[in-house]
C-alpha cells in the first residue's frame, strides 16, 4: 500500500513522461495490430487476401477456415493432430523430466554433503557459462550414434539436471528447513521417502511454475524439432515446413488460421497463469 | 573431431586449413561475413538493455495504462517465433500492411524487404529488437519493483529530482540485472544470431555462424569443419568472457 502510494506521489516531469508513454504505446501497437491483422487475414479467401493484403477487415467473415485448417495443414503425411500430438508430448517430456532431474540434483547438492559436491556445483556453472559453439556438431553426431536421433528418445537429452532450472530450484531448496527431514529420520524414514513426500511437494510451487515456463518455451521451441525430430513435427516445426514446402500455392488464410491456433493453448495457460509466470520470467529468464 | 579428417577419420589439421584458407580470402570470405553478420546482432543485443532500462523505469512508475503494455509485450514470449516470423514476413511483403505505411510515408515504391540484400539484415535486426525489447523490460521492471519503498521515500525527502532518482538510486540497486544481461549476451556473442532459418535460410547475405552451423552439419553433413570452426571461436570468446566475468566481479554491490 505504502509503495504504490509514494510512487504515485512521486511524478515524473510532464514532457518526459507523455514521450515515454508515446513509444510505449507505439510498441504495443504493433504487437497488437500484427496479431489483429494475422487474425482478420485468417478469415479472407485466398484472393481477397493477396488482392487486399493491407485492409484489416475482411469482406467475408470465412470462419470456416479455421475447419479447412485441421484438414489442410499437413508436412509429409503427418496431419494437424498428429503435430499436435507430437508437440504435446515434446513439451511435457522435456518440461517435466528436466525438472524432476534438476530439482533432484539441486536437492542433493544443496541438503547433502558429500565428495566431489563442489565439483558437480562448478561443472553446473561452468556448462552454463562458458560457451562451447561447436558443440552443436558434436551432440548431432553422438544422437546419431547412440541412436536417438529422431526417436521419442531424444526427450533423454532434456535430463541434464543443470542449467536455469537447477539454479532457481536449489535457491528455493537453501530456504527450506531441514527440521522437517530430521523429524522424519526420527520416525523413520529413508531418503527417498523424505524427498519425495517432504521435500518435493514443499519446492512444488517454485518446481510448478519453472515446469509452466518450460513447457511454453519448448512448446513454442522450433529448433529441438527441427534439427534432431525430421520425422516427429511438431505445430512449430510443422507449421514452419509447410509454408517452406508450399510456398507457391500457399493458402495463407487457411496458414494463419493454422498458426494462431497453434498459439491457442500458451496463451490460456499464459492469461490463467499470468502472475507465476511473470514472476518467475522476471527471475529466471525464458529460454527458446 | 575437430582434428579428424571426415573421409579418412584420420588426424589431422585439414579442417583447420579449410578454416584458414577462408580467411585469407578477405572480402569473399565465407566465415568473416557470417562473423560480422552475427557481431550485427550482438551489438544490437547490447544495446537493447540500457534502452529497456530507461523505459522500464516509466514502466515502474506506473505509467497509464502499463499493465495493457506489460500484457502486451509478453506476448512475443508466448507465441512461438515460427508464427511471429510469418506474420512478421506477411506484413513486410509487397502490398502488405508495413510496405503501404512506406509508401505513404517516403512516396517511393517499397522494396522486397526481406529478399533484397540492402535490406534483409536491417529487417530482420528490425525483428529482434521488437521481439526483444520486451522481454528486457519486463526483466528490469521485475528488478525494480522489489526496491524496497522507504528507499525511494527518503529520496524524495531529500528532493532528489526523476532524472537523479532514475541514474543514482534505481540503476545501482538494479545492477545486478543489469551486469547479468551483459554477461550472458557477452558469453554468447556467437550464438547471438537471429531467426535467420525463418527468414531467409541464410540467403541474401543474412547468414550468421549459428545459421551457418546448422547448415553444415544437418544440410552438408561436415560435422568436423564445423567443430574446428566452433573450436576456434571457442577460443577468440574465452578471453572476453574472462574479462566480463572479471568486470563483473569489480561492479560495486549495493546493500539495501
Amino acid at each position: 500500500m505504502l509503495k504504490s502510494r509514494i510512487i504515485k506521489r512521486f511524478k515524473m516531469t510532464n514532457p518526459m513522461r507523455i514521450l515515454a508513454f508515446i513509444i510505449f504505446a507505439l510498441f504495443a501497437f504493433t504487437i497488437l495490430y500484427s496479431l489483429v491483422w494475422a487474425f482478420f487475414s485468417s478469415l479472407k479467401s485466398p484472393t481477397e487476401y493477396t488482392l487486399y493484403k493491407a485492409e484489416l477487415l475482411p469482406k467475408e467473415w470465412l470462419f470456416s477456415n479455421y475447419i479447412k485448417a485441421f484438414g489442410l495443414l499437413e508436412v509429409s503425411g503427418n496431419s494437424i493432430f498428429v503435430m499436435i500430438f507430437n508437440s504435446l508430448w515434446l513439451a511435457i517430456g522435456q518440461a517435466f523430466i528436466s525438472c524432476m532431474v534438476a530439482s533432484a540434483t539441486a536437492y542433493v547438492v544443496t541438503k547433502y554433503d558429500f565428495i566431489g559436491k563442489k565439483v558437480v556445483y562448478a561443472v553446473i556453472i561452468a556448462m552454463m557459462m562458458i560457451p562451447l559453439y561447436g558443440s552443436f556438431a558434436a551432440s548431432y553426431k553422438m544422437y546419431r550414434t547412440l541412436g536417438i536421433y529422431d526417436t521419442p528418445f531424444i526427450l533423454i537429452t532434456s535430463a541434464s539436471g543443470g542449467g536455469m532450472v537447477f539454479m532457481i530450484i536449489s535457491s528455493y531448496f537453501k530456504g527450506v528447513s531441514w527440521e522437517y527431514a530430521e523429524a522424519a529420520t526420527i520416525d523413520g524414514s529413508s531418503d527417498l521417502r523424505i524427498y519425495f513426500e517432504i521435500m518435493l511437494p514443499l519446492a512444488l510451487p517454485a518446481v510448478g511454475s519453472i515446469f509452466l515456463v518450460m513447457f511454453i518455451g519448448s512448446w513454442n521451441d522450433y529448433s529441438v524439432p527441427i534439427y534432431y525430430l525430421p520425422h516427429y513435427p511438431t505445430l512449430a516445426s510443422g507449421l514452419y515446413i509447410y509454408e517452406k514446402i508450399s510456398t507457391f500455392n500457399i493458402n495463407y488464410p487457411v496458414y494463419f488460421a493454422g498458426i494462431l491456433l497453434s498459439c491457442v493453448p500458451t496463451f490460456l495457460l499464459f492469461i490463467i497463469f499470468q502472475e507465476k509466470i511473470l514472476s518467475s520470467i522476471s527471475t529466471g529468464g525464458l529460454k527458446g | 573431431m575437430a582434428f579428424k579428417d571426415q573421409n579418412t577419420e584420420e588426424w589431422s589439421v585439414v579442417n583447420f586449413q579449410i578454416f584458414f584458407n577462408d580467411i585469407m580470402r578477405g572480402k569473399d570470405s565465407e566465415i568473416l561475413s557470417n562473423v560480422g553478420n552475427t557481431l550485427i546482432y550482438f551489438a544490437v543485443n547490447l544495446m537493447m538493455i540500457p534502452l529497456a532500462f530507461i523505459l522500464s523505469y516509466f514502466m515502474y512508475k506506473k505509467i497509464l495504462g502499463y499493465k495493457l503494455f506489460r500484457f502486451l509485450y509478453m506476448v512475443p514470449m508466448i507465441v512461438s517465433a515460427v508464427v511471429l516470423v510469418s506474420i512478421y514476413k506477411n506484413m513486410l511483403s509487397s502490398s502488405g500492411p508495413v510496405s503501404k505505411v512506406y509508401e505513404w510515408l517516403t512516396g517511393k515504391t517499397a522494396p522486397f524487404f526481406i529478399y533484397d540484400e540492402r535490406y534483409a539484415t536491417l529487417t530482420i535486426v528490425l525483428y529482434t529488437i521488437w521481439t526483444g525489447l520486451g522481454m528486457n523490460i519486463i526483466l528490469f521492471s521485475g528488478a525494480m519493483s522489489r526496491i524496497p519503498a522507504s528507499i525511494i521515500e527518503y529520496a524524495s525527502l531529500d528532493g532528489v529530482n526523476p532524472i537523479q532518482e532514475m541514474f543514482r538510486i534505481v540503476l545501482p540497486i538494479v545492477s545486478p540485472t543489469f551486469t547479468t544481461l551483459m554477461l550472458l549476451s557477452c558469453v554468447g556473442v556467437f550464438n547471438a544470431s537471429g531467426p535467420i532459418l525463418l527468414f531467409t535460410g541464410g540467403m541474401y547475405g543474412t547468414s550468421t555462424i549459428s545459421y551457418w552451423m546448422y547448415d553444415r552439419v544437418i544440410l552438408n553433413n561436415q560435422y568436423n569443419y564445423a567443430s574446428a570452426l566452433g573450436l576456434m571461436l571457442t577460443l577468440i570468446s574465452l578471453p572476453i568472457f574472462f574479462v566480463v566475468n572479471f568486470l563483473n566481479k569489480h561492479v560495486p554491490e549495493v546493500e539495501f
